[in-house]
């Protein structure tokens, strides 16, 4: 593929999931994997699997640490210089939050207006419950053979529900798994 | 000492010592101090922010500096804000705005809704650009609009402060840590990806990532409204994307769809 045509694609692709991402965060998982899995296959699964990781454990939101590290390695992987990938990761992070650049523009002008608007209370009624099956989505489509390998996957799985259920802080949780990792998977 | 009195501004008026040319106040040079002595007017903050176009400083760091000296001489509470947003020049707001979204983006780990509390830290309470009413509102607007719930916070604050341009620098503010980490994360990560033990990590933090996504639906749930009786609209979307491949994006639309027409119905049968 020519370098500016992946790029288009890159920009395309990104800007459409600022536009449908709404929920924020792990509500966008599901887009996001669709459209950089499966239909433009620029990473696998698991390496999808590993951005969700690194970004629970770095500063920022999901969509925007996705779109960094997926321009980047999109363009990469093709064979194309580093310098070609940062130019790439630049043009994600910037279409993926060109969408919310344009609406909060239009939404502070009718900011009042917005608040009390029935028509967005009716779309909200149905959207709410609707992200929360993203969410749930985003969980079930990671639980693949990619990432779950054998039963030691899935004590992993529930050990870390459990705990995070009782409020453990994510980023331990993410450290002490990858160190058990290491002591379940001897090489 | 001397003690110049420069006359009203808005409501206020300011007395400054110091007569010297720090400020710039409406256009030319005019010998004034730079920070004001007895301020019988200011009952609030508010009307101190109100005339911070009026002024413009010549030297912001030197200005800086000799505040933080003077202190002892004024109201500390109205010294700090004079300082930093009444006599700011607008370059340096904008400055300020980037600088308090970069720190947000830099200290907040997992994004979303654990950037609030210092989000409302930074705007609310020490910056006072927002009060906690108008907080409120334009999160409940940051959440319903696509995009990440910071970008949208950071975008908001910046358009009310100063406008277009100012969520343009809040926005590259929120954006840029995590920008540059990650690309020093993508840039040193893609070359050890197939070193063993590197993978031997990534097997065990694969189901745990999982588990993380998993955990706070219920939470979640609860404070979307769900019930008994929407249950099915969760369950049919989590099926269809997940088992039928459908794009979330038809399902965005759809939902939304059925929100206005579900409204659109009860509003006729409540005429009937």
């Amino acid at each position: 593929m020519e370098l500016t045509d992946l790029y288009i694609s890159l920009f395309l692709t990104f800007l459409k999931i600022g536009v449908f991402g709404f929920g924020g965060g792990y509500a966008m998982l599901p887009l996001i994997q669709q459209e950089v899995v499966d239909v433009h296959g620029w990473i696998s699964v698991s390496d999808f699997t590993d951005i969700v990781a690194i970004s629970q454990t770095t500063p920022g939101p999901i969509a925007f640490n996705s779109a960094t590290y997926i321009g980047y390695t999109a363009v990469t992987e093709m064979g194309y210089a580093q310098g070609y990938g940062i130019f790439g990761s630049a043009i994600c992070t910037l279409a993926v939050s060109l969408p919310s650049l344009v609406i909060m523009t239009i939404v502070c002008v009718f900011f009042f207006r917005l608040k009390s608007n029935p028509w967005m209370q009716a779309s909200l009624s149905v959207l709410k419950p609707a992200i929360i099956g993203l969410i749930a989505s985003a969980a079930l489509m990671l639980m693949n053979g990619h990432n779950f390998i054998d039963y030691k996957s899935w004590i992993l799985f529930g050990v870390v529900l459990v705990a995070s259920l009782k409020k453990v802080d994510p980023i331990l949780l993410i450290v002490l798994s990858g160190i058990a990792g290491l002591f379940l998977y001897p090489a | 000492m001397s003690y110049c009195r420069i006359g009203r501004l808005g409501n206020s008026s300011i007395t400054f010592y110091k007569p010297r040319h720090v400020f710039d106040i409406n256009g030319g040079p005019q010998p004034s101090g730079f920070v004001f002595g007895r301020t019988a007017d200011y009952k609030d903050i508010t009307t101190l922010k109100s005339c911070h176009t009026e002024f413009r400083l010549i030297p912001p760091v030197r200005l800086l500096i000799e505040s933080r000296l003077a202190i002892v001489y004024t109201d500390f509470a109205i010294c700090f804000h004079f300082c930093d947003t009444a006599t700011m020049s607008t370059g340096r707001q904008y400055w300020e705005l980037f600088l308090v979204f970069f720190k947000i983006g830099a200290f907040t780990f997992g994004g979303g809704y654990a950037m609030i509390p210092l989000i409302r830290r930074e705007v609310v309470e020490k910056k006072l650009w927002l009060d906690d009413n108008e907080f409120m509102d334009m999160l409940a607007i940051a959440q319903s609009m696509p995009g990440p719930i910071s970008l949208n916070t950071a975008l908001f604050v910046g358009n009310k402060r100063l406008g277009f341009k100012g969520s343009l620098f809040s926005g590259a503010g929120i954006i840029l840590p995590s920008f540059i980490i990650i690309l020093l994360i993508a840039i040193v990560f893609t070359q050890f990806k197939e070193n063993p033990v590197i993978e031997r990590i990534f097997k065990g933090i694969r189901p745990a990532v999982v588990a993380l996504i998993a955990a706070p639906l219920l939470g979640l749930g609860k404070s979307a409204g769900v019930n008994l009786k929407n249950i099915w609209i969760p369950l049919t979307v989590a099926l269809s994307v997940w088992l039928l491949k459908i794009s979330p994006v038809y399902v965005i639309l759809a939902a939304i769809l059925l929100g206005i027409s579900h409204y659109l119905f009860t509003r006729q049968t409540m005429k009937k």
